[in-house]
C-alpha cells in the first residue's frame, strides 16, 4: 500500500505548518502501536492487547527479512541494492524495538497486578492468550513463593494472600485508577464527567492532565490518546 | 515491642533500594517475625478465651484482641512487603542480564545473597520467560535491550571476555576476546550490559 | 520487573526522539534510488535533484552518509521562532509549536546544521523559548487541583519533564480531598472495626 497520498491528503487540510498527529486518516500500522504502546506506558491498568496491529507489524517484518535474505544471497545485487537493504535493516530495527517494548512493558503490569487480573475477568479479556497464560502461571509461582518463604508453618487465618480487609483494602494490588495522566484528544469530547460532578468538554486536539479514571473509556475507543 | 523486627525487615528493603545493592537474605529476622506472628495467634486465643461465644465480649477483651490483630496484620505486611521488595530487585537484574539466568547466578556476589526459595522462583520465573519469550524469538528477541531505542543499525564492539557462540537474531557469531565485530545493538546490548563486550 | 526502573515514570528523552523520528521530513537526495518498500510505506524513487519525503529516521541515516541534504521544516528558522518567542513573551497562554518541535530541532542541530540558516541563532532561540515556557509551566501549577488541568499548546518534552511533579501533586489534591471526605463520614456514622474472631 502507498500511504504517500495519504500524508498528503492531511497536509492540503492542515491549517499548521506541520502534520496533525491527531487526525486518523493516513495513520499507519506503525502509527498506531507506536500510539498504544505509548498508551500502554501512560495508562495504570492494563489496556486491550492490539492483537491486529502486532499480527500485521510481525508479517511485515517476516516479509522484509525474506526480501532481505533475497537480495543478499543474489551474486548480481548491485551496491545500491545492498544500501537499500541497510534503509530496509535499519527500519526492521525499529518496528522490533517498538514491538519488543510494547510487549514488555505489559508484562510488566500483568506480573504486578497477577492477582487482581486472576480476579477480574473484564481485566483477563484484554490480554492475548500468551499472556493469560503467563499471568497465570506467574501468579501461581509468586503464591508458592510467598508461601514457601515467609507464610508456612504460620497458623491457618494468617497464610491468606488474597484477603479482603476489614477497613475495605485487599492484599491483592489494584491498579491505582486516580492517578493523574496527561491526555490529548484526537477528537472532541463531549460531557466528560469529572470527579466532582461537573461536565467537560475537551476540543479536538486539547492537551488536559486528569485522573485516569476519568478518561478511561475514551482511552480506550481511542477518542483520547495518553502523551 | 511488636512490629520490631518486621521494621528491621522494612530497613533492609529501603537500604537495599537507597544503595542499589541487593542485600544478604536476612533469614534471622524472618525467622524472628514468624515466631512473633505464631506468639501473638496464642496471646489472641488465651485473650478471648472463654469469651469466644459472647454476643458482646467485654471493652477489655475486645481492645486486646484488636491490639492483636493489628500487630498480626503489620507484620504479615511487613513480611510480604520484603519479599517482594527482594523479588522485584531479582527480576530486575534478570531481565537487565538480558533474561540470562547463568549470569545472575555466576555472579558469586549475588549467589551468596540469596535464599533457596528465591533461587526456585527465579528458576521458575526463566522457565515462564523462555516460553513467552520462544513464540516470538524467530522474529524478535522480547529479552533484548529496551532502554536504547535502536539509531545505528550496527554498533562496532570489542570482545572483552570470551562469551563463546552466541545466537542473535541475525546468525550465529562466535565472540573471542580481542576481536571486534559490528553488530546490531539488540543483539549484544546483554553482552554489554554483563561486561563481555564493550562499545569501540 | 519487565520494565526497567528508568523507563517507569513515563517514556524518555531517548524514546521521545525515537517517536519523532518517524514524522516526514522533506530530503534533497544526492543519489538515485528505487522505489522501497518499507514497513512504514513506500519510499522514493529518489531522483536528484527531485525532492522527496522521507520519515526523518531515514534522513538522518541518510545525511551521515552524506547522501543527502535536508529541507528544514517551514518553523525550524529564525524569523519563525522569534515570532514565537515574541508571542510567548507578552501573553500568559503558551504560543503553538510543533508537538515535538523540540526532539525535531536537536536532531536536526545535531546532524544538519550546515542545512539550517543561522543554526547558533536557533539553538540560542530555541533555548529562550524553553525558558519562557518553562517559568509559565510553574504559574500553571497554581491552577491545579485534584479534579484537571488544561495545558493548551504544551509539547512533548515539556510535558515529560513536568510530569512526575504534576501528578504528584494531583495525587497529594486528591488525597487531601479524599481524606477531607473520609472524616465527614466518620462524624456521620463512625467507623466500623469488625474482626472475625
Amino acid at each position: 500500500m502507498d500511504y504517500s497520498d495519504d500524508f498528503d491528503a492531511v497536509r492540503a487540510t492542515s491549517s499548521t505548518a506541520w502534520e496533525d498527529e491527531t487526525e486518523d486518516i493516513g495513520q499507519t500500522s506503525l502509527q498506531r502501536l507506536t500510539r498504544w504502546w505509548i498508551n500502554e506506558r501512560g495508562a495504570p491498568d492494563i489496556l486491550v492487547w492490539q492483537a491486529q496491529l502486532v499480527e500485521e507489524l510481525l508479517d511485515s517484518l517476516h516479509n522484509q527479512a525474506t526480501m532481505v535474505q533475497h537480495i543478499r544471497s543474489d551474486p548480481r545485487t548491485s551496491e545500491q541494492e545492498h544500501f537499500r537493504v541497510v534503509l530496509v535493516q535499519t527500519e526492521m530495527e525499529r518496528v522490533k524495538f517498538l514491538i519488543r517494548s510494547y510487549l514488555r512493558v505489559r508484562i510488566h503490569k500483568i506480573e504486578k497486578y497477577a492477582g487482581y487480573i486472576m480476579r477480574e475477568p473484564g481485566v483477563q479479556v484484554k490480554l492475548s492468550s500468551g499472556e493469560l497464560t503467563h499471568a497465570q502461571k506467574y501468579y501461581d509461582l509468586i503464591s508458592k513463593y510467598f508461601h514457601s518463604s515467609a507464610l508456612e508453618g504460620l497458623p491457618e487465618n494468617m497464610r491468606s494472600l488474597d484477603e479482603q480487609l476489614p477497613n475495605g483494602r485487599s492484599m491483592i494490588t489494584e491498579p491505582d485508577k486516580d492517578r493523574g495522566v496527561f491526555v490529548r484528544a484526537r477528537k472532541k469530547c463531549e460531557n466528560v464527567r469529572l470527579p466532582n460532578g461537573d461536565s467537560l468538554t475537551i476540543e479536538k486536539g486539547s492537551i488536559h492532565l486528569l485522573r485516569y479514571r476519568t478518561v478511561e473509556d475514551l482511552v480506550a475507543r481511542a477518542e483520547v490518546e495518553l502523551i | 515491642m511488636f512490629g520490631d523486627q518486621a521494621l528491621i525487615l522494612i530497613n533492609d528493603a529501603r537500604r537495599s533500594t537507597a544503595s542499589d545493592t541487593l542485600l544478604k537474605y536476612n533469614d534471622e529476622t524472618v525467622r524472628l517475625v514468624r515466631r512473633e506472628l505464631r506468639v501473638l495467634d496464642s496471646d489472641i486465643a488465651s485473650t478471648i478465651g472463654d469469651n469466644l461465644a459472647a454476643p458482646t465480649p467485654p471493652p477489655g477483651v475486645m481492645c486486646a484482641s484488636t491490639f492483636y490483630h493489628i500487630a498480626i496484620r503489620r507484620n504479615i505486611r511487613c513480611l510480604l512487603a520484603y519479599h517482594a521488595h527482594r523479588i522485584d530487585r531479582l527480576k530486575d537484574q534478570y531481565w537487565a542480564s538480558g533474561g540470562a539466568l547463568p549470569h545472575v547466578f555466576n555472579d558469586q556476589d549475588t549467589r551468596q545473597k540469596l535464599s533457596p526459595y528465591e533461587v526456585d522462583f527465579l528458576r521458575g520465573y526463566n522457565s515462564l520467560i523462555m516460553e513467552y519469550r520462544s513464540d516470538l524469538i524467530d522474529t524478535l528477541d522480547i529479552a533484548a535491550g529496551i532502554t536504547h531505542p535502536p539509531k545505528d543499525l550496527h554498533v562496532l564492539v570489542q570482545v572483552v571476555r570470551d562469551c563463546g557462540t552466541i545466537h542473535t537474531e541475525n546468525g550465529t557469531i562466535d565472540f573471542q576476546k580481542g576481536q571486534r565485530f559490528m553488530v546490531t545493538r539488540s543483539d549484544v546490548e546483554h553482552l554489554l550490559v554483563q561486561g563481555y563486550l564493550e562499545l569501540v | 520487573m519487565a520494565l526497567p526502573q528508568p523507563l517507569r515514570p513515563g517514556p524518555t528523552p531517548y524514546e521521545l526522539e525515537f517517536i519523532a523520528s518517524d514524522e516526514l521530513i522533506e530530503i534533497s537526495p544526492s543519489f538515485s534510488m528505487e522505489r522501497t518498500r518499507l514497513i512504514h510505506g513506500i519510499i522514493g524513487p529518489f531522483r536528484p535533484p527531485g525532492k522527496s519525503k522521507v520519515p526523518l529516521w531515514l534522513a538522518v541515516n541518510l545525511k551521515l552518509k552524506r547522501k543527502c541534504n535536508i529541507v528544514p521544516p517551514d518553523w525550524l528558522n529564525v524569523e519563525y521562532l522569534q515570532e514565537r518567542l515574541a508571542e510567548e513573551t507578552s501573553s500568559p497562554a503558551f504560543s503553538a509549536l510543533p508537538f515535538r518541535f523540540a526532539e525535531i530541532a536537536k536532531v536536526l542541530l545535531d546532524v544538519a546544521a550546515d542545512d539550517l540558516a543561522l543554526p547558533d541563532k536557533i539553538r540560542s532561540l530555541l533555548k529562550d523559548l524553553r525558558e519562557a515556557r518553562q517559568s509559565k509551566s510553574r504559574d500553571g501549577l497554581k491552577k491545579l487541583d485534584h479534579i484537571q488541568l488544561e495545558m493548551a499548546n504544551l509539547c512533548s518534552m515539556e510535558i515529560n519533564e513536568l510530569r512526575p511533579f504534576f501528578v504528584k501533586a494531583m495525587g497529594v489534591f486528591t488525597k487531601l480531598q479524599t481524606d477531607s471526605q473520609g472524616n465527614a463520614d466518620d462524624q456521620a456514622g463512625g467507623q466500623d472495626m469488625d474482626f472475625s474472631w
